[in-house]
């Protein structure tokens, strides 16, 4: 959603009223030719937070869309400031609504296998491709450890046992002594 | 920084100040549900090469709705119970964010407000090798949820072959099931930690929930630790995705050891994401210390999930007819003990031979007795060099009437019995073998000291030795009696009827 909201702001700075269309030809156009322009005033807002770099970067990273003009953030203000106009609804005791389809029970489906889909169909949309791996830039790598390891210091953490790690599975009986 | 200087100048401070923390943990274990196909798609689960295993859905193409599997609802309800959760009339899917490349869609279906199940508790045995007396301990459950599994990533460093560093991807498990079970911080040791995942093991494979290979990933475990100082809440780190009951519990008293170091040098811990290492080292994941935003939002795609009367009563009656999981039943009707009963259940090999001892077995012989002389018979086999234990119903038949004959044969006759039987193609009843042999135990202090002076005459030699009360020759001839015997006549035995011919004579 965020990202859409950046787009639209991006988009909105540079592109004028195209021509409506419809899906169908001769349907009735439902949306306004001309923007709604609110009449709540801008002193009944809540305070804006401020724009700073660290929340520019924070919304670049989550939306993956880069601010790459002054404007880019003037329309972000505007669009926020919308939205605040959205806090004066009054929604006490309102549950939100996050589907048209509250009323609907999710279905299930039995389990029965379908045949995936053939390998040169799921890589037909990839640009690179290593052997049948997609490959993307690297990501998330565990950082390498120089720490020591003392597995005395650290299992004298466990009151309850001796200083050593649990044995490894094997068929070793571990009764008790009679 | 944690440097190896920095544990010398807490040594000594270590004792005194170790009290003062008490280790907080609390565990994710995310189970991958053993259905046929995905959670939201019918794509199959079974192994196969990389990206074999792929639907539309699975590798997020746009347009294409999710289908929840009933099957994973219905194993859901099953733990639910297992775990003694409340199930609500509802339940509802939500949208976590990543950005990962292994999570194709850029957010993980899953459920954070409305699980499907909620405020249970699990009750297990914690025993341990060196801790003298089993404790049954309950920890809270505080939900289960429903989630897809990610994609697996291989990360190739830089090589010639390969040029730069990059991540493979393998969408297979993309959007297979897990639920993952959520404790609450209730866990004080690792060992509690590694005997509740090794309980629940049992009971999931048992009802046929999740093949239970950890190895193999069918369960990941994340573990919150902290320590809390003056029963002050202490930061916590997040261990991901331990994959072996030894990798828990190692990188778990590791990551208190190491929290423990930086506090006690009045040091901070950050709240971080660790993973553990193969040694179980654990090691900082991800280099960003900013918590996550995971944008949580209503999954739209997916309306609410009403749980039937029908599902609920489906789940109840399909547990009761599987009945207790094996470890239950060897500890709670047999009579073995907590952890005899996990160790045995967990080696199927071992809980063959045992079963089949117990349906052989007269119904005196006890669980502690099958369990001495089944190490006993563990010793003899290691040194015949043969496996085991044994794979013959008709061993385990031959080893349980010997049991119930103990007190009838003398030890050394009972091990030599146990030797021939184990090692060799004996096929005669043992009951009959000890007949044909006159095998059984010579009590009458008669016939014994029969024995005795016989040898005594025999050996005059020795016998004069004996005599002057030299200790060495009277072993020697204790033990050449009971050769003598055909092992027939217990040691102790012996050695009374030789001091008795002694002060005889």
């Amino acid at each position: 959603m965020l990202r859409s909201i950046i787009a639209l702001t991006k988009r909105s700075a540079h592109s004028g009223k195209g021509k409506t269309k419809t899906p169908f030809a001769g349907d009735e156009v439902l949306v306004p030719a001309e923007p709604y322009n609110s009449k709540i005033e801008n002193s009944s807002l809540s305070e804006m937070p401020p724009i700073d770099a660290s929340l520019i970067s924070h919304l670049e990273r989550l939306s993956l869309v880069r601010f790459d003009s002054e404007q880019a953030v003037a329309n972000l203000r505007n669009s926020i400031r919308m939205a605040k106009k959205l806090e004066l609804v009054d929604v006490e005791g309102v549950e939100p609504m996050h589907t048209v389809w509250e009323d609907q029970e999710c279905p299930t489906f039995e389990d029965i296998e379908e045949e995936p889909l053939p390998i040169e169909e799921v890589f037909r949309n990839a640009t690179v491709r290593f052997d049948d791996f997609f490959v993307t830039p690297p990501g998330n790598v565990p950082l390498e450890s120089k720490e020591r390891f003392d597995l005395n210091v650290i299992n004298e953490w466990d009151t309850l046992g001796k200083p050593v790690a649990p044995e490894a599975k094997t068929t070793r009986m571990t009764e008790r002594k009679k | 920084m944690w440097t190896r200087r920095r544990l010398y100048s807490t040594a000594k401070a270590t004792i005194s100040q170790k009290s003062r923390y008490k280790p907080v943990i609390g565990l994710e274990v995310h189970v991958q549900l053993n259905t046929l196909t995905k959670l939201f798609s019918r794509c199959p689960t079974s192994e196969a090469p990389p990206n074999r295993r792929v639907l539309p859905f699975d590798m997020a193409t746009p347009g294409i709705l999710p289908k929840l599997n009933r099957q994973c609802v219905h194993r859901a309800l099953k733990m639910a119970r297992i775990l003694n959760c409340h199930v609500p009339e509802w339940s509802r899917f939500d949208r976590k964010h990543y950005f990962y490349a292994d999570m194709p869609a850029g957010y993980q279906i899953t459920q954070n407000e409305r699980p499907i199940a909620k405020d249970g508790v699990f009750g297990f045995w914690v025993f341990d090798e060196h801790l003298e007396k089993a404790y049954w301990k309950e920890v809270q459950i505080l939900q289960l949820q429903l989630e897809q599994d990610s994609g697996k990533t291989i990360h190739l460093t830089e090589s010639d072959e390969t040029g730069p560093p990059k991540s493979l991807i393998d969408y297979n498990r993309a959007g297979c099931a897990l639920i993952e079970i959520v404790t609450s911080p209730c866990f004080e040791t690792a060992i509690e930690a590694i005997r509740f995942v090794q309980t629940l093991r049992l009971l999931l494979i048992h009802h046929n929930l999740c093949d239970g290979e950890l190895h193999k990933g069918h369960m990941r475990v994340d573990a919150n630790v902290s320590l809390s100082k003056d029963h002050v809440e202490g930061t916590r780190t997040e261990i991901k995705n331990m994959n072996s009951i030894r990798t828990i519990h190692t990188a778990i008293n590791f990551e208190i050891a190491r929290q423990f170091e930086i506090l006690s040098a009045n040091g901070k811990v950050i709240n971080e994401t660790r993973a553990a290492d193969s040694m179980g080292r654990t090691v900082p994941m991800r280099d960003k210390e900013v918590e996550t935003d995971y944008r949580f939002m209503i999954e739209p795609n997916l309306p609410k999930l009403v749980i039937k009367e029908e599902w609920r009563r489906q789940a109840d009656e399909e547990l009761e007819k599987e009945g207790k999981a094996d470890f239950e039943w060897l500890r709670d009707v047999i009579g073995f003990d907590a952890r005899s009963a996990v160790h045995i259940a967990e080696e199927p090999e071992l809980l063959t031979f045992v079963k089949r001892c117990v349906r052989h077995k007269e119904p005196a012989v006890t669980a502690d007795e099958i369990l001495y002389w089944m190490r006993e018979l563990k010793i003899i086999m290691q040194r015949s060099k043969v496996n085991y234990p044994p794979q013959s119903d008709f061993f385990a038949k031959q080893f349980t009437t010997l049991i119930s004959c103990q007190h009838r044969l003398t030890r050394l006759r009972l091990l030599e019995l146990l030797r021939l039987y184990a090692t060799g193609e004996y096929v005669e009843d043992v009951l009959e073998f000890i007949e044909a042999n006159s095998f059984w135990r010579i009590t009458s202090p008669e016939k014994i000291d029969e024995f005795v002076e016989k040898s005594m005459k025999k050996d005059a030699k020795l016998a004069g030795k004996v005599r002057s009360g030299h200790a060495k020759s009277f072993n020697r001839m204790r033990n050449l009696i009971v050769d003598g015997s055909e092992k027939c006549i217990e040691l102790e035995d012996v050695e009374t009827a030789i001091r008795r011919f002694l002060d005889r004579k």
